[in-house]
């Protein structure tokens, strides 16, 4: 009887125990639930700001440091928040290289701990002089912060354009071999048609990867730039991956268009 | 005595002479009627009428005139209402008449199109269209916060 009982119980677990992993969705509403909370603090910090630099009191120093402290915790835990958001990302993409993919992490790792270590800052803060020399800390890393975020989208962006070209070369190949098996079935005149339209297909993909290798070379050079030249190369770069998209597209479309004639004999 | 006759013939010249130059030449002179004789009732002259106007004869009225006013002014009213009125356009039902057809193509189908391979194939590629098309390169999920990083206190 035990037995049975001990046996229905871990059934019982087993059926409705789901071990809790924390998916990109749930990091990405955590990450809005910071946004909120960081407008809220930064509104605080504002007020109490106005207010000792208009009365200077000792009492609207106290409150500005505190609201100061405020704002750099959840400065960095907002930063924090939305870099572990980023990590999930990458760990959930299954496309990307391995090399990239391990480049991308270490990234997004080290400015993790860079966060970390800025928010340990905080409680040695005590005075408004301080909260400047901690805030100016992150601000002088920012462009690294920003360089190896913008690198860690477009890696991103890049895996699921090449998910699309995976399938899309697969489906590609695949037609053409159906093509050539069955090629002695279609009328000459068809047969040199096909083999026109195949080369097109090809092309487009040609044109895809070329503007891929572009985006990779521009992706390299995002480390070591101003934030003015980051936020300029992120902006071409977003434009180029819409122009990669649409040479996938009209390539898909084509081979659409193939598969379709390739009922036909004429 | 001589003398006196040829002064007179001079006179008669001179005299003949003025009535020549100072008489109208269109006017007719009225003649004188001759004196009636002894014993005869006395002939009175005509009366002169004072020369009035020539007046224009008094025209009859022409009916041909009116006759063909009156052709042109029913010409016009009957070009007015020719120009204006339109005969009831009687409606005619159309009959419904087959719809044409396009002549169908026979063209003629390969024998891989009826395998599942190919078939397989087709729905992978719309498949695959469609993902393509729902692509978002443009993910805004992925744009990082907007924070400020300077506190703002003077130094």
């Amino acid at each position: 009887m035990r037995t049975i009982i001990v046996s229905l119980l871990i059934l019982c677990f087993a059926l409705f125990h789901q071990p809790v992993f924390a998916s990109s969705t749930d990091l990405y509403q955590e990450y809005l639930s910071q946004f909120d909370k960081y407008r809220v603090i930064l509104n605080d910090f504002k007020v109490a700001r106005s207010e000792y630099l208009k009365y200077k009191t000792l009492t609207s120093e106290q409150s500005a440091l505190e609201a100061s402290r405020s704002i750099l915790a959840q400065r960095a835990l907002l930063l924090r928040s939305y870099l572990q958001f980023l990590s999930e990302k990458l760990k959930e993409n299954n496309y990307m290289d391995p090399s990239n993919k391990t480049l991308f992490t270490t990234l997004i790792t080290n400015e993790i701990n860079f966060l970390e270590s800025n928010s340990g800052l905080m409680t040695s803060v005590s005075s408004i002089e301080d909260t400047e020399g901690a805030s100016q800390q992150l601000t002088s890393h920012y462009t690294i912060l920003q360089s190896s975020i913008f690198q860690t989208i477009v890696g991103l962006k890049s895996a699921d354009l090449i998910k699309l070209d995976g399938e899309y070369y697969q489906l590609f190949t695949k037609t053409y071999d159906l093509f050539q098996a069955n090629r002695g079935t279609y009328a000459p005149e068809k047969q040199s048609t096909m083999d026109r339209w195949f080369l097109q297909i090809q092309n487009k993909r040609s044109l895809y990867q070329q503007k891929m290798d572009t985006i990779k070379k521009e992706n390299d050079t995002l480390k070591s730039s101003s934030m003015d030249e980051i936020n300029t190369t992120f902006a071409t770069i977003q434009k180029e991956f819409m122009e990669a998209r649409q040479y996938l597209g009209e390539g898909s479309a084509y081979l659409q268009e193939v598969i379709t004639a390739l009922q036909y004999r004429d | 005595m001589h003398t006196y006759k040829k002064s007179l013939q001079h006179y008669n010249i001179v005299t003949n002479m003025d009535n020549q130059s100072f008489s109208l030449p269109n006017t007719p002179t009225p003649a004188i009627p001759p004196a009636s004789p002894p014993g005869e009732a006395p002939i009175q002259p005509p009366v002169m009428q004072p020369q009035s106007l020539p007046v224009a004869p008094k025209k009859q009225f022409d009916i041909r005139i009116l006759i063909i006013g009156g052709i042109i002014i029913l010409a016009i009213i009957g070009g007015i209402i020719a120009a204006t009125w339109k005969p009831q356009e009687t409606v005619v039902l159309p009959t419904p008449t087959p719809t044409p057809s396009p002549t169908p193509v026979q063209r003629i189908t390969v024998p891989v199109a009826t395998q599942s391979a190919y078939r397989n194939l087709q729905a992978a590629i719309a498949t695959l269209s469609a993902s393509i098309g729902s692509t978002q390169v443009n993910d805004t999920t992925l744009s990082p916060p907007v924070i400020e990083l300077s506190l703002g206190f003077p130094n």
